[in-house]
């Protein structure tokens, strides 16, 4: 795999990190990646970051971002239509409610992991993208791992109360001074439905925004989503994965998410520096903006580094600047490689017009 | 207060080769690799060394050769991969905490963390010595200059190993 040194940080990065502290509750930012995390010093990077694909610098428009199978990674054949999907279902960008297909509703065996689901979640985090909820990171036990995405707070210690409704990660959650880092949609706090346009005019992290009677941003969980009519339906980018599951299309959350990056850095809908990401498939080569590698001992992740856009702008963002998806060898996971490619019809690369 | 009779030294003697042929009598070498993407409960391979290199494999759903297996390892393993996990330890329990606020540093992310747990059990089965580590393979790919990450990189690499030659029965 090839691996991309990590830039450094500069003094400017620094003196971004410090200001972050003393960043208000106000206009916040979301599930993005590197937005409110600890550094050595004990600061945090600002929580109202919001992280850019590939190749995008602040300029309006289309930003192509190549993504390619690295030539020492196995199944390169066999990826070819999960990969091909996965790229067409990121250009899209189309909600779909419900995503989650389990058993006879999907052609997984049982004991299998789906490819193209774990590849579409793995490159949303390489565009940028988060995790919605607390997940593996947050070293809590799994069972409260579905709550909302959130920095510990002054107490150092998350704060884990499901509310009334007793689940986790909706919006009656009670959760002390844990500093939420997750986008809502100011009118609904509702992440199964759409509010447009997509800019801080609709989502905020701001909990002071949140409908009047909620107490917490509700993430988009499959529990959740349940309990609001939106059954089997779930984020692509909220973390926990089943066996012979297939959730190969994108949430509204997904896309309200990468679509608040699509605002450009005035966060602000159909002003200049609004842009499209648009994934292209670049073969099997080395040094594209998305290496993709099947091999080694891991289930799958992205390796991602970033780097700030605006040097002079408040609040701060950051695009990535390396990518490198890798997914376990094919003699460790039992991954199942689609076969159909019937989700598109006039290449994978085509995005839609918007 | 025990009379040491002959008859009592052969139940003493048979009590003992019950407990090692259960492998209750001696301490076990375990290394555990969580892969947290994985949300049911069976998300954890799990392998059980003991000192006489019986090994006990426990692989999840989602993997190949999904199941448990007991096999014989590589003579030797046992004696190897406790003396290093014993050399690392000392220098490798802050090394979780220390990646994760370089990272940040840096601005770089590996997402989806998996944990890697490496455990000298006694014979009660109480911990004597652990070390647990994230996202290992990945980490040590990013910070070359981390002597500890590459030393538990390569530690978790030798388990695989182990592995792998117990389960295609190569333990020569």
């Amino acid at each position: 795999m090839t691996i991309r040194k990590p830039l450094r940080k500069t003094a400017f990065h620094a003196a971004l990190a410090a200001a972050g502290l003393a960043v208000s509750a106000n206009a916040m930012a979301g599930a993005f990646l590197f937005a409110g995390s600890e550094q050595s010093d004990g600061s945090t990077l600002p929580f109202d970051i919001i992280t850019h694909p590939p190749a995008y610098f602040g300029s309006g428009g289309d930003v192509n971002v190549s993504v390619c199978i690295n030539p020492s990674s196995e199944a390169i054949d066999e990826m070819q239509v999960s990969l091909a999907n996965a790229i067409d279902t990121w250009n899209r960008r189309e909600p779909a409610s419900p995503n989650l297909f389990f058993g006879s509703s999907n052609d997984i065996p049982s004991g299998a992991v789906d490819f193209e689901s774990t590849l579409l979640h793995e490159l949303g985090h390489c565009l940028g993208l988060a995790h919605p909820n607390e997940a593996t990171e947050s070293g809590l036990s799994p069972t409260n791992r579905d709550y909302t995405r959130t920095n510990p707070g002054p107490n150092r210690q998350r704060d884990l109360d499901p509310g009334a409704d007793g689940i986790r990660g909706s919006a009656d959650d009670l959760r002390g001074d844990d500093i939420n880092l997750h986008w809502f949609a100011i009118d609904t706090n509702n992440p199964f439905v759409l509010s447009t346009p997509i800019d801080i005019s609709n989502y905020s992290r701001d909990l002071a925004d949140l409908p009047g009677g909620d107490t917490f941003a509700a993430n988009a969980d499959r529990s959740v989503g349940a309990a609001l009519g939106f059954a089997q339906t779930e984020a692509v980018m909220q973390q926990g994965a089943f066996g012979d599951e297939d959730q190969r299309q994108l949430a509204v959350d997904d896309v309200a998410t990468l679509g608040l990056g699509m605002a450009g850095l005035d966060r602000t809908a159909g002003t200049a520096d609004d842009y499209r990401p648009v994934l292209v498939y670049g073969g099997v080569q080395e040094d594209c903006d998305i290496n993709i590698d099947v091999s080694g001992s891991s289930f799958a992740f992205c390796q991602a580094g970033g780097q700030f856009i605006n040097q002079s702008g408040s609040p701060p963002h950051i695009r990535i600047s390396s990518a490198d998806v890798q997914l376990g060898s094919t003699s460790q996971i039992n991954w199942f490689f689609s076969v159909s490619e019937d989700l598109f019809a006039d290449g994978f690369e085509t995005p839609p017009s918007e | 207060m025990l009379e040491i009779t002959s008859r009592n030294k052969r139940r003493i003697a048979m009590i003992v080769a019950l407990f090692w042929s259960l492998g209750l009598s001696a301490q076990t070498l375990v290394y555990e690799r969580e892969f947290s993407m994985i949300a049911e409960a069976d998300n954890t391979l799990r392998i059980t060394l003991s000192e006489d290199d019986r090994i006990v494999i426990e692989r999840p759903f989602f993997m190949t050769r999904a199941g448990r297996f007991e096999a014989t390892a590589p003579a030797g393993s046992y004696e190897r991969l406790a003396a290093e996990l014993s050399g690392l330890a000392p220098t490798s329990r802050t090394v979780r905490e220390d990646i994760r606020q370089r990272a940040t540093n840096e601005l770089v992310y590996v997402t989806d963390p998996e944990y890697t747990r490496f455990m000298l059990l006694g014979d009660q089965r109480q911990v004597v010595e652990a070390v647990e580590a994230t996202s290992l393979e990945a980490w040590s790919r990013v910070f070359t200059d981390d002597v500890r990450l590459a030393n538990l990189a390569e530690l978790e690499r030798e388990w695989l190993d182990v592995m792998s030659r117990s389960l295609t029965g190569d333990a020569e």
